[in-house]
């Protein structure tokens, strides 16, 4: 169902955040009511490419007593990708609620 | 450590062995997502919640793919163009003219028949085509040979000369530089066979 929005969703989720892996799943998981149970191995190499395409960053940081984890952050472009993103879905959503809503 | 996180990352390590750095970045941060999901759920369940390892180092594939393309062609076309410069700089330095000689020639063509392979490689990895491109770095690494061939053959024909030196030691540079672009091509391949599985 996420498929050709996985990327939009990541950039959201993480938005003005510095968010871990686990942490991005459980919040997309929330943030969706439980309708985005994503497979958890798909996220990592998603952010990795999102990382590479310079739309986020990552640094390792390890709290007093914590785990060591990765977190991520957007960039610039990851911001400007992100309203760009938006824009467009809610177009497009927009369009097909036209669509669609004009059977109803 | 022991139990199915560690056997897991183990498997995750033999399977993303195409690309030692990203292995080590995965194996790290993976540990640290089963070990939060098995405060929760058990290590079993983590694991398998998480996925066949096959899968995720293919997904991790796909995603450096673009990146290792790029970064192949940008090693290919510095190592060609030191190749050049190289080669110039021996011309200038022997004061050598137009090159009328097969060895030469064979030199000269083999260099610019390796910078077009690398331009067209290139022109095609913007497009992320890895077998195209690894089709045009082959061929690339082919010319190269020809012209590293030819320099080491004038060397040999050069020997006991003045000259010897120079050309001899130009000759065994540019045979680094070919081993430089048979070293990205090797890394090209573990990947085209990453995403062939």
């Amino acid at each position: 169902m996420l498929k050709g929005h996985l990327d939009a969703v990541l950039l959201a989720t993480i938005g003005d955040e510095a968010l871990h892996g686990y942490a991005i799943i459980e919040a997309i998981r929330a943030r969706s009511g439980g309708h985005f149970d994503l497979p958890e191995g798909t996220i990592y190499p998603a952010l990795h490419r999102l990382e590479l395409a310079g739309l986020l960053a990552s640094r390792w940081v390890q709290p007093d007593g914590g785990r060591k984890r990765r977190v991520y952050t957007l960039t610039d472009s990851g911001r400007r990708s992100l309203v760009e993103r938006r824009a467009g879905w809610q177009s497009f959503a927009s369009g097909i609620d036209l669509v669609l809503g004009s059977r109803a | 450590m022991s139990g199915p996180i560690a056997t897991y990352l183990d498997e995750l390590d033999d399977v993303l062995a195409f690309d030692p750095r990203l292995s080590r970045r995965v194996r790290d941060e993976i540990e640290s997502h089963l070990c939060d999901t098995a405060a929760q759920v058990g290590e079993a369940a983590a694991v398998r919640r998480f996925g066949r390892p096959a899968e995720i180092a293919r997904a991790y594939a796909e995603a450096a793919l673009p990146d290792r393309l790029r970064r192949s062609c940008v090693a290919a076309a510095l190592l060609g163009g030191a190749t050049l410069l190289l080669m110039q700089l021996r011309s200038v330095i022997l004061d050598i003219p137009g090159g009328t000689d097969p060895l030469t020639w064979f030199d000269r063509v083999g260099l610019v028949a390796a910078l077009v392979c690398i331009g067209a490689a290139w022109r095609m990895a913007s497009h992320g085509q890895i077998a195209a491109v690894r089709r045009w770095l082959h061929f690339a690494a082919g010319s190269l040979a020809l012209s590293v061939g030819a320099s080491l053959l004038r060397a040999y024909a050069a020997s006991g000369d003045a000259a010897f030196v120079l050309i001899g030691g130009s000759a065994l540079v540019e045979l680094l530089l070919l081993g430089g672009l048979m070293a990205q091509l090797a890394r090209l391949d573990r990947y085209a066979r990453r995403l062939a599985v």
